[in-house]
């Protein structure tokens, strides 16, 4: 038992070690990419090397997302769970497909074409009669000035992005108040959101510098 | 250090021994016998050391006579013990008589005064016709019992002067039987009244005392002690008494002869079963040899009985100094008892000195005698005869001094009984009923304690009025109200689906109907946002054969209006007859991207121009790592992307001749839906591409966060949406008149647009005033 | 002028790093009073009813890639299910994980597992942390089963997603169950303010880990985040008024 604690122990120490240095490579190659001379420094090509190293795992991660998520349903069928069905309709579209590409590579993009890419768009309209069914109910769900605001706003993007039947674009409504909520409001507010996104991008980054967050396990 | 004579064969013995190593007779002569009585064998006489013979008053000469040192007269043998042996009796003997103590003759010794013949006779008499089997147990109560050995020994031993320490040796003669050196001188003892005048003070309370003990039940020693039986060795734990004084007779050689002995050897010799002091042997002058044999026999199973009662409350027996000779040392420390007020014997003697003075009607108490309890180890030491001494038997055991929190834990049962016995105490009451039937000395119910009667039953329900039932009910309803789970209340489901499918086909409607009726509800726009135009221009500026990057970067859900937004782009850039080079860093987009070059559906336009992988247009495929394979796209393309999606070396076709770096391309062009995907192209290749315009074509909900960069001048031209792409349309007029699917979409577009806003403002009136009318009826149901 | 903006660059992370290890290492006599978030209260609220009654919570990250900037959203999600994972330890039911990315689903499965060590719930489930799709329609469909299906009783939606997280919030409407869903992305933040019960606006995700305590690191972080956004803003200011001097 003390042994596989010290060895989990160490493994977390290592893999911060490991995610702490990495960190600040990639960092400092960003900030000290070129030399004097303007060549690319020897930080801009460590930083290079395990940028590829991280895209390299990237890709191999999505292998492993997918034998999960096969597992993940195979499972559901084995224990025959509500939804199994699906499941199995799932893993025989995985697996159809999959050998659809290895026999023929060239018509893979048909089965995308045809199949994925309708139903995300459907889902996609989907989406559409949810928002309308949910700007329905926010002011039943949250009564508040903001949410009138909100709503108020809607229907002006609304109205001033697509001209009325018959009437076509409304007077003012196309042409100032759409472009002034749109590219000053909604623009203004837009930065001032991603300002505190990259505030919080950056003290986050930082937090896995410093090793005080440790999503891969060191955290025990 | 003179030995003890054996009585029977007269030869010397070393002190310690209790048998004679040569004919195993007794040596330690019995020192408790009165001519009626028959002395306790089973109590063992620990000698004491000798104190000084200091003269007092208060005790009896025979007593204080024990308190010698042990150095006193070691050598002195009683002459009536020397004519048992058939030895010429000592006037130093006799001298040594005269000077014992009466109070030795608590012991039992015949302890003999001038004139103490008669008692010895008695003693005599009752010897032969009582057995040791027949003697009673624990007691000197053998009264009854006649030592007609003692009469006989009493008969051979006639010399007057040969008095010892306790007699003359004719009244000793039975004393034999007492190893040597224990006091086995005793006192003269009246069995009656009529010769009471012969026996020490202390004999005849010892008398008295044992016939008050007989009434009592239960009692083994009793206070036999106080009978006609003088010096009963009984009295060492029965009654208490105070031997009185001696008669100013010298220290026996018995007694003294008793001080050398260790602690079992001092002890008295056992006395038979009927009391009999064991004979010591043939006398010497001329006992009978069955007498003498029977003594021995006696002795050695008395000396068996006062092992096992080492430990009884032995009567104390101040020690009383009369200053007429010196006292064994075990005599010498029984000078008072530490007895309690009542009478009760000390469990505990006093070792520093002598015992408090007592009274002599307390000589014979239930205390352990100091002599017991100043018996040293030492002392019993330097009297162990030298090495040649055989092994004793298991009779002749030192016993070491008891110390004093032994003795506290001497049982006390015997004790108290005796106490209780001496102290005159009511009969016990055994309790016949209740809980405590069967037990005796139960404290009975006297008055004040109250009459016993059965107690009242009390009812073992609760007896509540109904005023407090009510309250009880009320409470408990209370209660449970609170534990009531509270029905929630949950939204119609049917509602809910009616009000989605009712929206869902309103909107359904407002797409479909202008599409299959092809209706113009919607006069076309006449709108040309700025960042269109500058698009418009740029692509139209591009030379023949340009190089041109397009990134598709948007999702399958939004295809449709990206498709649409970007074809009349596109369609102007391919009638400018470009090499294209197409990626993406999203999974889909190179299938994306070759739908929209090759499929109808996506757009006609597009499709109709017909280009061909590999020779118009290379695709790159998925480039990983999202913003970090952009930049290294950026910085390095041909190692970033070396292969085109079917697996040729991309940068050796002809779509990519030249190509080196970004800034070679001659426009970029990015298709996102994403903020976050626009701007990494943007922070990522804006930087290196210098003067190569980046043109953008974007979903309409990523326009306020893309605008500013159009708006800092890092994006050379932009297409929103589906607006976009129909005024890009409007302004990009193809010779053959042919319109995009912004142009066919618009129509639908509008209505759907109409139809949305519609059900958005009159549901939201509507929940709006349900909302309020709710929370007014919860105001007001809580208030 | 990049060297300048680099060294400027690397000033910002500079002051920001030394800000916060002052802020971690130094010991304030009272606590960081931070303002009222009513959507983290109510989800204390609901992580406790889903300890009560032995329902399980699901947790979806998004579909941030950590090759890109939007990993922050989907880190401060990890965070954020990592003490919830701590949290709901009691329970019976362990929770469950969705994302749209392969390594978030690794990550996933790695943060479930360091809590499973210490609660009481049987052995780790790998199945608890899953990847429900690669495209973000796709990942929102593949989730919508785990919230229907898998007896959950509340939801966090945090990390980066795009339109789709309306899809998510609609599934559980339909379920009548809590939800609390954070967006670093714009347009996804305006969905789930109209279809959310409980919404994070703004860089509130990242202040999430504070309000639930997940570490000094955090409370840290925030208060750097605030130190920033204040010289940030003070920047600006001074930069509109010299503009509107005619300085610059």
């Amino acid at each position: 038992m003390n042994r596989t604690r010290f060895l989990s122990t160490l493994i977390g120490i290592f893999s911060t070690a490991i995610a702490i240095a990495s960190g600040a490579l990639v960092l400092a190659g960003y900030f000290f990419a070129e030399q004097a001379d303007g060549q690319a420094s020897l930080l801009t090509n460590i930083r290079l090397t395990l940028l590829q190293w991280a895209i390299i795992l990237a890709g191999f991660a999505i292998f492993i997302g997918i034998f999960s998520l096969f597992l993940v349903h195979f499972k559901k069928i084995q224990k025959k769970e509500k939804g199994s069905v699906y499941s199995i309709l799932l893993i025989i579209s995985l697996l159809a497909t999959f050998l659809f590409g290895l026999v023929k590579p060239g018509q893979v993009g048909k089965v995308f074409t045809t199949v994925q890419l309708p139903v995300e768009a459907s889902l996609m309209a989907l989406l559409t009669v949810t928002l309308t069914y949910a700007s329905i109910r926010l002011l039943r769900r949250r009564l508040d000035l903001f949410s009138v605001i909100f709503l108020l706003t809607a229907v002006l993007i609304l109205l001033g992005t697509a001209p009325l039947p018959f009437l076509g674009n409304v007077p003012g409504l196309s042409t100032w108040a759409r472009p002034f909520i749109s590219h000053v409001l909604a623009g203004a507010g837009a930065r001032g959101i991603l300002l505190g996104m990259a505030l919080g991008t950056l003290t986050t980054g930082l937090r896995i510098l410093f090793g005080a967050d440790r999503p891969y396990g060191g955290n025990k | 250090m003179a030995g003890v004579l054996c009585p029977k064969c007269g030869k010397s013995n070393p002190a310690e021994l209790e048998n004679c190593k040569y004919c195993n007779a007794i040596l330690t002569p019995n020192p408790a016998s009165t001519p009626e009585a028959v002395p306790d064998q089973r109590l063992p006489l620990e000698p004491i050391p000798s104190s000084s013979s200091d003269s007092s008053g208060e005790l009896p000469d025979w007593l204080s006579g024990l308190g010698k040192a042990a150095s006193d007269d070691e050598e002195e043998i009683p002459d009536w013990l020397t004519s048992l042996r058939g030895e010429e009796a000592s006037t130093s003997a006799s001298e040594s008589a005269a000077t014992l103590e009466p109070t030795l003759n608590f012991t039992g010794s015949l302890s003999a005064g001038p004139g103490g013949k008669d008692w010895m006779a008695r003693l005599a008499n009752k010897a032969q016709t009582e057995t040791p089997e027949n003697a009673p147990e624990g007691g000197l109560q053998g009264e009854g019992e006649s030592l007609d050995w003692l009469e006989s020994l009493k008969s051979d031993s006639a010399t007057p002067g040969q008095a010892d320490q306790l007699s003359s040796p004719e009244d000793n003669e039975w004393i034999p039987a007492w190893p040597p050196g224990s006091p086995a001188g005793l006192k003269e003892n009246k069995p009656d009244s009529s010769e009471e005048e012969y026996l020490p003070d202390w004999l005849s309370n010892l008398k008295e005392k044992a016939t008050e003990s007989e009434t009592a039940p239960g009692e083994k020693d009793g206070t036999s002690a106080g009978s006609e039986k003088p010096g009963q060795v009984s009295n060492f734990g029965s009654s208490p008494g105070t031997p009185e004084a001696a008669t100013g007779e010298s220290t026996p050689e018995w007694l003294s002869n008793l001080e050398a002995k260790t602690g079992p050897e001092l002890a008295m010799p056992a006395r038979g079963s009927n009391g009999e002091i064991p004979a010591s042997g043939a006398a010497r002058n001329g006992t009978p040899s069955w007498l003498s044999q029977f003594q021995a026999d006696a002795n050695a199973a008395a000396e068996q009985n006062a092992k096992e009662e080492r430990f009884e409350a032995a009567p104390p027996a101040p020690a009383k100094e009369n200053g007429n000779g010196p006292l064994p040392d075990w005599l010498a420390g029984i000078k008072g008892s530490s007895t309690t007020s009542d009478g009760n014997p000390a469990l505990i003697a006093n070792k520093e000195g002598p015992a408090p003075q007592e009274k002599d009607d307390e000589a014979f108490s239930l205390e352990i005698p100091d002599w017991i309890s100043k018996l040293k180890p030492e002392q019993e030491g330097e009297k162990i005869p030298e090495a040649d001494a055989e092994p004793a038997t298991t009779g002749n055991l030192a016993v070491s001094e008891l110390p004093s929190w032994i003795q506290a834990m001497r049982p006390v049962e015997s004790v108290v009984a005796e106490a209780k016995a001496t102290l005159h105490d009511k009969p016990q009451v055994t309790e016949q009923n209740g809980p405590l039937a069967g037990l005796s000395g139960v404290l009975p119910v006297g008055p004040g304690l109250g009459a016993l009667s059965k107690p009242p039953a009390y009812a073992s329900t609760l007896q509540i009025s109904d005023g407090q039932q009510r309250y009880a009910a009320s409470f408990d309803r209370l209660i449970a109200s609170e534990t009531e789970p509270q029905e929630v209340k949950r939204t119609s489901l049917v509602s809910n689906r009616l009000l989605r499918w009712l929206i869902a086909s309103l909107l359904i409607l407002a797409v479909v109907l202008p599409l299959i009726t092809k209706i113009p509800i919607t006069p076309a726009s006449t709108l040309q946002m700025p960042e269109m135009v500058k698009a418009f221009n740029l692509i139209d500026s591009l030379p023949a054969n340009a190089a041109v990057l397009m990134v598709f970067d948007y999702d399958p859900a939004l295809s449709g209006e990206m498709e649409a937004a970007a074809a009349p782009l596109m369609d102007h850039l391919l009638f400018k007859g470009p090499r294209l080079t197409l990626i993406s860093t999203s999974p889909t987009g190179p299938a994306l991207a070759e739908r929209i070059m090759h499929e109808p559906n996506a757009s006609p336009l597009v499709a109709g121009h017909n280009y061909q992988t590999g020779q118009q247009y290379v695709n790159l495929g998925y480039l990983a790592g999202g913003s970090s394979g952009v930049q290294f796209f950026a910085i390095s393309p041909e190692e970033a992307a070396p292969f085109t999606m079917d697996g040729q070396p991309a940068w050796q076709l002809p779509p990519l001749q030249g190509i080196q770096e970004l800034k070679d391309f001659g426009a970029i062009i990015v298709l996102t839906d994403n903020a976050d995907s626009g701007r990494v192209w943007i922070e990522q290749a804006g930087p290196i591409i210098d003067n190569t315009p980046m043109l953008m074509v974007i979903s309409a909900q990523v326009e306020p966060m893309i605008l500013p960069y159009y708006n800092s001048g890092q994006i050379k031209g932009l297409v929103t949406g589906l607006v976009g792409g129909l005024a890009y349309g409007q302004v990009f007029l193809r010779p053959d008149g042919q319109t995009g699917l912004a142009q066919r979409y618009w129509n639908s577009f509008s209505a759907v647009a109409l139809v949305a806003e519609i059900l958005i403002v009159v549901g939201a009136l509507w929940s709006f005033a349900t909302g309020w009318r709710t929370r007014r009826s919860k105001a007001g149901e809580g208030v | 002028m990049s060297i300048w903006l680099g060294l400027a660059g690397f000033g910002i992370v500079f002051f920001s790093a030394a800000l916060m290890l002052g802020l971690l290492f130094l010991r304030r006599k009272k606590p960081y009073v931070f303002r009222d978030i009513p959507a983290i209260t109510k989800l204390r609220q609901a992580v406790g009813l889903v300890v009560e009654d032995g329902s399980r919570l699901h947790v979806s990250l998004g579909r941030g890639s950590l090759n890109s900037p939007q990993s922050a959203s989907a880190l401060a999600g990890l965070a954020l299910l990592r003490r919830l994972a701590d949290l709901t330890s009691a329970g019976d039911q362990p929770p469950i994980v969705t994302s749209g990315d392969a390594t978030l689903a690794i990550l996933s499965q790695d943060t479930l597992q360091a809590a499973a060590s210490f609660s009481e719930q049987g052995a780790f489930d790998p199945t608890a942390g899953r990847l429900t799709g690669l495209t973000p329609f796709s990942y929102a469909a593949g989730a919508i089963p785990a919230i229907r299906d898998e007896n959950v009783s509340a939801n966090l939606l945090m990390g980066n997603f795009g339109v789709e997280v309306g899809l998510l919030t609609d599934a559980v409407e339909r379920m009548n169950t809590f939800v609390l869903a954070g967006s670093d992305n714009l347009a996804a933040q305006a969905v789930i303010y109209a279809s959310a019960k409980e919404a994070l606006i703004g860089e509130e995700i990242y202040a999430a880990g504070a309000y639930v305590e997940a570490g000094r690191s955090h409370t840290a972080s925030l208060t750097v985040q605030d130190i920033l956004r204040w010289l940030i803003i003070a920047i600006i200011l001074a930069g509109a008024l010299l503009t509107l001097a005619g300085v610059l």
